[in-house]
């Protein structure tokens, strides 16, 4: 009995180091994780064309200029002499000026009376484009943006900056539902069950919904060989602490923190 | 290309990789020729490691996604491979891939993991934070909420 306990306090010691490692290493990124609420500030880039009392002349004069910055060559489409689209990154084929040139013939093509024209985004080919009358006119780079605007979120902002110089709507695309988060989400520490070759203890910070993460009992992490080259550990939230010969996995909650000591 | 002929290229890649790092530990007679000759290392691994992973992303995907489904633990939600980015210590590292899993709009957004480790003797406690740049490097690092890590992947070399 007491050569068990001993047994016993060796194992938990142990573990109990690797989760207090993988909980101070979860408290020094917590901050860079933002909470749910943070990611419903999608931008609202819907032109709004209602205040514009006097139209300009039509069809509108497109025309390309290059732009040094700094060294940095910049390639602006303006559009009755207003930039209206500066580009700034050499594509594999282009340099910005370039693609400026390329986007205001592509432009020029589409015009036409301007209650027969629209502008909205889409996809092409899995990238995420500007589209006049159903065209691709111009694909945002991501050095073509500033930093944390995706090229989706580009795509929209150039669409409505294109709509704005032509004073045209700009129709909504369609879009998927927006992230709508229905519980707030929380962070939770459970033990890590290796399977497969190689022992070891630790511990997992997984992250999710509240009420999932309140399931999660532990983490079960699989071993697998794949392509004769790479090495997979899959981390797998189940909701029990002793899986049998299978798993009940949890879903929606997923791995942000780990840590372990090799036995 | 087919997967015979991407597998020749991973097979040339990482031999490339490992005779170039050899000559340069090789070549490092002193303490600072080893120092920098370490710093090389981590850094034509990772960089090797992260090109072969990048790769062959869609295959690992579609692998780790059957081997769960087989197991009757699918995920749901969408999936996608990217590289990981180690910051802190060393700084910058490329250190090879995971698979990452959420809400579709927002694994659309992720491209990195940025891993953050601490170390307490032999213990290690690794952070992964999948963010929407794929370089952490550069100001704040920004986690995309409703995202975590699936898998982890590692190249044999």
């Amino acid at each position: 009995m007491k050569g068990d306990l001993v047994a016993m306090s060796k194992r938990l010691v142990p573990a109990v180091a690797a989760l207090a490692v993988v909980a101070v290493a979860g408290w020094m990124v917590g901050g860079l994780y933002p909470s749910a609420a943070g990611v419903r500030a999608v931008a609202d880039v819907s032109a709004d064309v209602s205040s514009i009392d006097k139209m300009g002349p039509w069809p509108p004069k497109i025309s390309v200029t290059r732009v040094l910055d700094g060294g940095r060559e910049i390639g602006e489409v303006l559009i009755n002499e207003s930039v209206a689209l500066a580009l700034s990154a050499t594509s594999p084929e282009y340099t910005p000026y370039e693609r400026a040139v390329v986007v205001a013939e592509r432009l020029k093509l589409q015009i036409k009376p301007r209650e027969n024209m629209t502008i909205t985004t889409g996809l092409r080919d899995g990238v995420h484009v500007v589209l006049v009358n159903d065209a691709a006119i111009v694909t945002p780079l991501p050095d073509d943006l500033p930093e944390g605007i995706t090229l989706d979120e580009g795509a929209r902002l150039w669409a409505s900056d294109l709509a704005a110089a032509l004073e045209i709507s700009l129709v909504q695309p369609d879009l998927p539902e927006p992230w709508e988060v229905d519980e707030p989400y929380t962070d939770k520490i459970v033990p890590i069950l290796s399977v497969g070759k190689g022992k070891r203890i630790g511990g997992a910070r997984v992250n999710g919904p509240t009420s999932r993460v309140n399931q999660t009992q532990a983490v079960v992490q699989l071993e697998a060989k794949m392509l004769k080259w790479f090495r997979v550990q899959i981390y797998v939230p189940v909701s029990t602490k002793v899986p049998g010969k299978s798993f009940d996995r949890v879903q929606g909650v997923a791995v942000t923190a780990v840590g372990d000591l090799k036995l | 290309m087919n997967h015979s002929s991407r597998t020749r290229k991973l097979f040339i890649l990482i031999a490339i990789g490992v005779f170039a790092v050899s000559m340069m530990v090789g070549a490092g007679r002193n303490t600072a020729d080893r120092a920098v000759a370490g710093i090389l290392d981590s850094v034509i691994k990772g960089g090797v490691v992260t090109i072969a992973v990048m790769e062959f992303a869609d295959e690992l995907d579609d692998g780790i996604n059957d081997l769960l489904r087989q197991r009757g633990l699918e995920v749901q939600g969408m999936t996608k491979v990217v590289p990981v980015i180690r910051l802190g210590g060393r700084g910058g590292t490329q250190a090879g891939a995971a698979q990452v899993v959420g809400p579709a709009e927002q694994v659309e957004k992720v491209q990195a993991v940025a891993e953050f480790e601490l170390r307490l003797g032999m213990l290690r406690g690794r952070a992964l934070i999948p963010v929407a740049t794929k370089n952490p490097l550069k100001g704040k690092v920004k986690g995309v909420s409703g995202v975590g890590v699936n898998a982890s992947i590692k190249v044999r070399i």
